[in-house]
């Protein structure tokens, strides 16, 4: 493999391609209008082409660059994801304590730091938290408990 | 003296106990949820605003500025402990804030944004009390051309201020923007970018955006990161508040600077505290001797944009309140709680409602002190947070976000919807790829359209028309200007760098 910024040719390319698509889309689908009226499709066709231009700015030089480093914790994503994923399926069906208790607990295991015990302390102490700031305080519409079936 | 008859009569609606005591609840609520990163003073106001349904509108309006301007005070806090802006208008103030934290200086960094806030807050009130009429009849001549070429000012001056490359930066503003077309377009009626989800129809929202971008993006980059910058628990300490008389020296000019920086910003449509910080800061950065310091913790960094979103905050209801025009989508939710109340507001607002309009103002003024008086003894709590390590924070961080993203509409797909803004941060950031640049845009983006196609009807599609308007055009080629500045000076740091690189080699070789 040559030695490139391969980061910032993908980021640029990836720019680029979004830019273009878009423009492509509007151009296709939505009236371009006159300058003088324009129509719904001059606005993000010359979005679309400005954003592929800076695209293959970033991208170009990088070609020329040596490579950088980069770091993606994919264990990270995945578990707080399902850790944000969880709150948005149990908020409406079991209520706010169930799923802030649910959110932390699935959130701490993204760092092998918090041992089991202190997760479930601190998963309780933020539902209780919760409870008393959004609801006892905030009175926000949400139910504390609530059964689905 | 008419202005002293009007302030004295403010005073008298303000200085009730009802409303004193909205005034206090809404300031310290704002402050709290200001401190809570990814709660910006959209969601908290947001939140609360079924509240103010049952409050009389001049209690309703004072409670709910003193949610807006307590999150700023707030917001900053978060900016500075934790690198997350807990308000857009305090994502500049991270750049040396959490620098400064990481020096362990962060009990200095929140004393000076206090002191900061509360000179730049007063400095607006009283731009707001005393310009009001002559800023409003001044921006009344403003047509679409001029409000077009100074959010194209803002957009520019944005982009080329953050730390990446200004090709980056303008292409983030630019993304915005494009993100922001999804949805009805305003002038057509036509649905763009929704491919048939009527979900889409009303576009992304802002709040989603910014607690996706700002609050789970940078949980997400955080996590199982090494993090090798140990807090310092001296700083805790009261004796490492007190800044250092350099800092105060270093620090008068750009709050003054900021200060004046913020109230003219804050007062234009369109524009508002978040581009008044971000000017700001690019202003000290350009006028300081020592720019290099900037980004790593220097004083002015902070002291500049936090004066200046101050100071907007509070001039950012001239146009709001005198004009009946919301800068921002905050100042919008001000303009539907008045009315809510079946309150008009507009050029008659002050001579109708002299209560209403001098109450807030002194509102303010009263907001400003409780919060300096409730800040400056808090701020141990607030970087004693800081000592409590992130694997504990940034579930409760998480949980947070959650409950925020979820409490805008009671809708469970916009917490999906901020998870995927989240995870867009995430990619954005190991691209190295500025997400305020994005917001901007993103907020810029719809007003841009509509006054740039309304400039071009008045215009008659001659784009040179809009150039010979002296305001306008004088703003333009400002804009150009900082374009080709920006664009170019990274071009030739590059082109320098590559030849360094080949002398070095040829040299060694």
């Amino acid at each position: 493999m040559l030695d490139r910024n391969y980061r910032d040719v993908a980021t640029g390319l990836a720019l680029a391609l979004i830019g273009g698509g878009s423009a492509v889309y509007a151009l296709t689908h939505y009236a371009l209008g006159t300058v003088k009226r324009m129509g719904p499709g001059m606005m993000p066709t010359s979005l679309g082409v400005i954003l592929a231009v800076f695209g293959l700015i970033i991208a170009v030089p990088a070609f020329f660059e040596s490579r950088k480093e980069i770091d993606v914790r994919f264990r990270a994503l995945v578990i707080l994801s399902a850790s944000v994923l969880s709150f948005m399926l149990l908020i409406e069906t079991f209520g706010l304590i169930p799923a802030v208790f649910s959110t932390t607990m699935i959130a701490t295991f993204a760092e092998n730091k918090v041992p089991l015990r202190r997760g479930l302390i601190l998963a309780a102490s933020m539902s209780l938290l919760t409870w008393t700031i959004f609801i006892l305080g905030l009175r926000l519409p949400i139910s504390a408990f609530d059964w689905p079936f | 003296m008419e202005l002293l008859a009007n302030l004295a009569l403010g005073l008298e609606t303000a200085i009730t106990p009802v409303n004193l005591f909205y005034c206090f609840a809404g300031v310290f609520l704002g402050t709290f949820v200001g401190v809570i990163p990814g709660v910006g003073p959209l969601a908290a106001i947001s939140m609360l605003f079924p509240i103010t349904f049952y409050l009389d509108p001049t209690a309703a309006l004072i409670m709910l500025a003193g949610i807006y301007y307590g999150t700023t005070y707030g917001g900053s806090t978060a900016s500075i402990l934790l690198n997350i802006p807990g308000a857009t208008s305090a994502a500049v103030t991270c750049l040396d804030g959490y620098p400064m934290a990481q020096q362990g200086r962060a009990g200095v960094a929140l004393f000076m944004t206090t002191i900061a806030s509360f000179v730049g807050g007063s400095f607006g009130i009283v731009i707001l009390s005393l310009f009001s009429p002559v800023i409003a009849e001044y921006a009344l001549t403003f047509g679409p051309a001029e409000y077009f070429s100074l959010m194209v000012l803002g957009l520019v001056a944005a982009s080329t201020i953050a730390n990446a490359s200004p090709s980056r930066g303008l292409s983030m503003v630019v993304l915005g923007m494009l993100v922001a077309t999804v949805g009805t377009d305003s002038q057509s009626g036509v649905a763009r970018f929704t491919f048939g989800s009527m979900s889409l129809l009303e576009g992304f929202g802002i709040s989603a955006m910014a607690m996706g971008l700002f609050g789970i993006g940078e949980i997400l980059s955080s996590v199982g990161a090494t993090r090798s910058a140990k807090i310092d628990s001296s700083s805790a300490k009261m004796r490492n508040m007190l800044p250092s008389r350099d800092d105060w020296r270093r620090s008068w000019m750009p709050g003054l600077r900021g200060s004046s920086i913020g109230a003219f910003f804050g007062a234009l449509p369109g524009t508002g505290p978040s581009i008044a910080a971000f000017m700001a800061y690019a202003v000290e950065k350009r006028v300081s001797d020592t720019p290099e310091r900037f980004g790593h913790g220097a004083i002015e960094g902070i002291v500049a944009p936090e004066t200046a979103n101050n100071a907007a905050d509070q001039t950012a209801f001239i146009p709001t309140l005198t004009l009946g025009i919301p800068g921002s989508a905050t100042m919008a939710l001000m303009l539907g709680a008045l009315m809510v109340h079946g309150i008009q507001p507009g050029p008659t607002l002050i001579v109708e409602q002299p209560a209403l309009f001098w109450g807030l103002v002194m509102s303010f003024w009263i907001g400003n002190l409780i919060l300096l008086v409730l800040n400056l003894p808090l701020i141990g709590i607030w970087v004693r947070l800081l000592l409590v390590p992130y694997h504990y924070l940034y579930p409760a961080i998480l949980v947070f976000v959650c409950i925020g993203a979820y409490s805008v509409r009671a809708n469970a797909a916009d917490v999906a919807m901020v998870l995927a803004f989240g995870v867009l941060g995430y990619v954005m950031r190991i691209a190295q790829l500025p997400a305020a640049p994005l917001l901007l845009g993103f907020v810029l983006g719809p007003l841009v359209e509509t006054q740039f196609r309304r400039a071009m009807v008045l215009a008659r599609g001659d784009f040179t028309a809009i150039l010979e308007r002296p305001i306008a055009g004088t703003v333009i080629a400002i804009s150009v200007l900082m374009l080709v500045w920006g664009l170019g000076g990274a071009m030739l740091r590059r082109r320098r760098k590559i030849l360094d690189t080949r002398h070095q080699k040829s040299v060694g070789g």
